[in-house]
């Protein structure tokens, strides 16, 4: 006669109970890849691209124009790959490899236009850039595309 | 220049003139001919007759303009019935949650569950304003804290109306060589690796150059 009370009572003591536990969050890295059009024809150089600007020119001083063309900012999970936009249909493929170095370091593989994979790894918060062989514009229009990318955070030494 | 005569006098000058829409020069133009012309003056009061200064003319046909008062007693109607809408569909999961655990204990216990359910009744006191309803919400609009910008050219960063630019207020700071470590170095599509710049000196770029087309 009782029973039924007593399972009704039961199912809601369960249907109350403490929810499970969710799994924990997967660790967010965040990629920042900039697009950089550079000319030999003009000398404008972009507030924020005064210090790269000098350090190429080390290499190349004919090369005098800095333009920031496309900044894309993603947030990615260890082991994930993205493609970045970076001029016309141009992407350099990002993938955050799944482990980090022993100094806590993160490595990058990038895939930019016309190259095969690059595997490095950089100092935290620190952009490591490269020079494409791909160009946009013809004649004293040309510019060409330059990649910087940067990953944070770095952990500490375990 | 000469002053235009009677017959040549372009009559929208005229009527420029009556409506307030003419340069300083002009207006000494036109003031200079009409002390020559007074027959124009007819003309003039004609054209002042049907101008924006006329208020018994233009006034009546206006579309009346809100007062302060007026925006303040519309903007309480809608903030009453959004916190209503709002107060209405709590209820209504509140209600739905109680039914549920009550009718869940006594189905049991009692031969058939009872309940009535009275709907809120919402205030139909602001005039000119339809009754409320969450369709009637203002369109929510994100501030630069609701966004986040994931990649973005630069020749649209100056037009931005909301949002930040993807590198904030960020100093570009690169990497110097005893900051890298290169894994692996692939080869572009031709075979050919990169020129690596890795000189000791902290004025290079631990840069890659891709080959160079011949």
């Amino acid at each position: 006669m009782y029973r039924f009370p007593l399972l009704s009572i039961a199912c809601l003591l369960v249907g109350l109970g403490p929810a499970p536990a969710e799994p924990p969050a997967k660790e967010q890295i965040e990629v920042q890849v900039l697009a950089i059009l550079v000319s030999e024809n003009h000398k404008n150089v972009h507030p924020k691209l005064g210090e790269f600007a000098k350090l190429v020119q080390v290499k190349e001083p004919r090369l005098t124009g800095f333009k920031l063309e496309q900044t894309t900012v993603k947030s990615l999970e260890l082991g994930q790959s993205e493609k970045m936009p970076l001029v016309g249909k141009e992407v350099v493929e990002v993938t955050v490899n799944k482990e980090r170095n022993e100094k806590g370091r993160i490595l990058l593989t990038i895939t930019p236009p016309g190259m095969n994979q690059i595997t490095y790894e950089c100092a935290c918060s620190k952009f490591f850039s490269m020079a494409t062989e791909h160009y946009v514009g013809k004649g004293k229009d040309r510019q060409q595309l330059f990649i910087a990318i940067m990953a944070s955070p770095c952990k500490g030494k375990k | 220049m000469t002053t235009p005569r009677p017959e040549n006098f372009p009559l929208e000058l005229l009527a420029a003139y009556a409506d307030g829409e003419l340069s300083t020069e002009d207006r000494s133009r036109v003031e200079c001919w009409l002390a020559e012309n007074h027959e124009a003056l007819e003309d003039l009061e004609t054209q002042e007759a049907f101008g924006p200064g006329n208020v018994d003319l233009w006034g009546p046909v206006s579309p009346p303009s809100p007062s302060a008062d007026d925006w303040i007693a519309t903007r309480e109607c809608i903030g009453r019935q959004m916190r209503l809408a709002n107060r209405v569909r709590w209820a209504g999961w509140a209600g739905t949650f109680g039914l549920l655990a009550t009718a869940a204990t006594l189905m049991f216990v009692l031969p058939a569950p009872q309940h009535n359910c009275v709907d809120p009744e919402l205030p139909r006191d602001c005039d000119g304003l339809p009754p409320g309803s969450i369709d009637d919400e203002p369109y929510p609009m994100a501030s630069s804290a609701d966004v986040r910008i994931i990649s973005l050219p630069e020749s649209a960063s100056g037009l931005l109306v909301v949002g930040e630019h993807p590198l904030r207020d960020s100093f570009l700071s690169f990497a110097k060589m005893s900051e890298v470590q290169f894994h692996n170095v692939g080869t572009d599509l031709a075979g050919r690796f990169p020129e690596v710049m890795n000189e000791a000196a902290d004025d290079v770029l631990p840069m890659l150059w891709a080959p160079r087309e011949p």
